[in-house]
């Protein structure tokens, strides 16, 4: 059809920029953490769940159209293929419009930098899949029914599956809003999982529609079906709920500082960004008061410190953000608070993170943010007024300061709360 | 056999608890160029012939070929020459009476400009390009059916199939519809069913009766005006009459 007819009668035209304007307005909403292309893809394929229903409500209604006006049951020489992608080609295009622009905008409000392209082609195959679900309800059900339940049904399956307990499921929907930390990638099983449930559902709605008409069509669709399940469960299943692998560490951008090795993702690794040199201030800080740290620092490890090695879990791009995830790997939870019967308060640990982030220059705001509650009440946690505390200690000598914060955090990792705080 | 025909063509309708319904036995007809009147009284099985010619339908054996095509081997081919209009033909809601049959030409493979621009012939030679610009789905009925033989004019096939076409029109209409069946008939080969006699004018060149499953007449006009009883005042229907109550 051509343009002027199409922005005449077509709802998907129409739709396309409030559409466009609502997934913005949606992403920007969001937070992207990390810079991180991927995370930031993953967060825009979520507007999917409310989106794709436009897709598919759309395409029914161009159905509906056709039906009504005889042309499916005529004979024409156009094979039901290509009337089916031409009278779908506007949904499509409706949700590639919104997919792109939640991406784009996402990859912008985010920092992002690139986006994860495999991310957006599984959306947009299933922004395919919808449509011809749509359409095939508009060729087969009354227009009072197809609308509705095409406005709903990919609502239900990319909002409500996730919400069961079978954790995997939400996998085969071709959207990963569960993606990614920075240190892990996107699964390739979650991507095939929802690249081949997707390629099923347009076989098998395509056969449905009548526009397969080969010799097997019957048998392909059906076993498209099938294996379609299968395989993407199997795919699946092996998944989980978060849809993502240990990233390849040999991306990590490692450089030495102060005789420590600072290992970080290159998202977080470019001149532009805040990360680098405020870590590295950190680090020159830290040494020059002759405070022990661990000699690696890396994000590849976020999480998991030991006595050598610091996990940087780094999420918000603000130097004060950045002092209190340092804080946090230097005083990370021990095992042992993981047990049912510890009985660890875990007040200590809060204590020593406050220090370490008032020892790196971090802001009061920020401590009051974190530790409000400690500061407001420290008899409550059996802690002195912290404050005070962190006065005495970075009033001490050297050697004080390093015994107190030996002391303190042995006792932490044994899930201990000490005798007392004072600094000797 | 060079031409449009319908060889050996058995058709049924299922119909649910009660078995198959016969309308076709064995038919076999060779439709001449030219423009034929399709004869019959209601239910004879007159849509049912006209929607195996254009492929809507297909017979349950026999086929229909035109030159050499086949209606069933060779489809896309087959159907981009023959062209067809249904008794009951419906606008697409929302499309203009030039969208309704550029998206016509379309559908019969023609590109989109090459439909667009066939589009305004087909009008014109219907007398609808005033009303072109107008929403199809709004027109009367008469004017659908116009809309509707500009949708089989639009791709120039070679065999027209027109199923009652004249139906809803007005005199004035019903004139410039036998006009134009004179222009179209010229160097094609046109169909057009009716049950109503008093249509069958010279506009035709040959008329068929089709009565209880088969072609019961296949002829010149003349002929078959001649079967009637001297001195009849309609001489069509009464060699219809005469040829339908004959075969009681």
């Amino acid at each position: 059809m051509r343009l002027r007819t199409l922005l005449r009668i077509s709802p998907a035209v129409w739709l396309t920029l409030p559409t466009l304007i609502l997934s913005i307005l949606y992403v920007t909403r969001a937070i992207y953490p990390n810079n991180y292309g991927v995370a930031a893809t993953a967060g825009a394929t979520s507007s999917m769940a409310f989106l794709v229903g436009f897709v598919a409500t759309t395409a029914a209604w161009e159905a509906a159209r056709l039906r009504r006006g005889g042309i499916w049951a005529a004979p024409h020489t156009r094979s039901r293929l290509d009337i089916t992608i031409t009278a779908v080609t506007p949904s499509i295009l409706l949700g590639a419009v919104f997919l792109l622009g939640t991406v784009v905008a996402a990859s912008v409000y985010g920092q992002a930098g690139l986006p994860e392209i495999r991310m957006v082609v599984v959306g947009f195959i299933a922004i395919c899949a919808w449509s011809l679900v749509g359409f095939l309800a508009g060729l087969r059900l009354p227009m009072s029914v197809a609308l509705p339940s095409m406005l709903l049904a990919p609502f239900l399956w990319f909002a409500f599956v996730p919400a069961l307990p079978v954790e995997w499921l939400r996998q085969l929907s071709g959207m990963y809003r569960d993606c990614c930390r920075i240190r892990a990638d996107i699964s390739p099983a979650a991507l095939l999982a929802g690249l081949i449930m997707n390629v099923a559902i347009i076989v098998v709605a395509l056969y449905a529609i009548g526009a397969l008409r080969m010799r097997w069509s019957r048998i392909v669709a059906t076993t498209m079906l099938v294996v379609g399940v299968v395989i993407s469960s199997a795919f699946a299943s092996n998944v989980g709920p978060i849809p993502e692998v240990a990233r390849d560490r040999s991306a990590l951008k490692c450089g030495t500082v102060s005789e420590v090795e600072l290992c970080l993702w290159p998202e977080h690794d470019g001149s532009s960004q805040v990360f680098r040199p405020t870590l590295n201030k950190v680090i020159v800080e830290l040494t020059r008061e002759g405070l022990p740290i661990p000699s690696r620092w890396s994000e590849e490890l976020a999480g998991s410190s030991s006595a050598d090695t610091l996990g940087l879990d780094l999420w918000k791009s603000d130097p004060d953000s950045i002092r209190w995830s340092i804080a946090q790997g230097l005083a990370p939870w021990p095992a042992c608070s993981e047990a049912s019967n510890s009985g660890f308060s875990g007040s200590s640990i809060d204590v020593l993170r406050g220090w370490w982030f008032t020892a790196m220059g971090g802001s009061e705001a920020m401590l009051q943010e974190n530790l409000g509650w400690l500061i407001a009440e420290p008899s409550a946690f059996g802690v002195p007024p912290i404050k005070d505390l962190y006065s005495a200690v970075s009033s001490a000598s050297v050697t004080s300061r390093v015994a107190w914060l030996e002391r303190l955090t042995s006792s932490a990792a044994e899930c201990q709360s000490p005798e007392n705080y004072s600094v000797q | 056999m060079h031409g449009f025909l319908y060889r050996d063509i058995s058709f049924s309708y299922r119909r649910k608890g009660q078995g198959e319904l016969a309308v076709l036995e064995r038919l076999t007809w060779h439709v001449p160029t030219g423009v034929t009147a399709l004869l019959g009284i209601n239910g004879a099985g007159k849509s049912t012939l006209l929607s195996l010619g254009a492929t809507a339908l297909m017979p349950k054996s026999g086929k229909v070929s035109l030159n050499e095509l086949d209606s069933r081997d060779q489809q896309t081919r087959f159907r981009k020459r023959v062209a067809w209009m249904p008794q009951h033909y419906r606008a697409v809601p929302g499309l203009t009476v030039r969208e309704q049959v550029t998206y016509s030409g379309w559908l019969k493979g023609m590109s989109r400009d090459d439909a667009w621009r066939g589009a305004s012939e087909a009008l014109a030679r219907v007398a609808l390009q005033d009303l072109a610009d107008q929403p199809a789905s709004e027109l009367s009925g008469g004017q659908q059916r116009r809309v509707g033989l500009a949708s089989a004019l639009v791709h120039d096939a070679e065999v027209l199939l027109l199923d009652e076409p004249t139906s809803g029109l007005d005199p004035e209409q019903r004139a410039m519809f036998r006009e134009l069946l004179v222009n179209i008939g010229a160097d094609r080969t046109v169909v057009v069913s009716t049950h109503d006699t008093g249509e069958i004018t010279t506009a035709y060149s040959h008329v068929a009766v089709l009565h209880e499953g088969n072609i019961a007449f296949d002829g010149a006009l003349q002929d078959f005006a001649a079967r009637a009883p001297a001195g009849s005042e309609r001489p069509i229907e009464s060699a219809f009459l005469a040829l339908i109550s004959g075969g009681r």
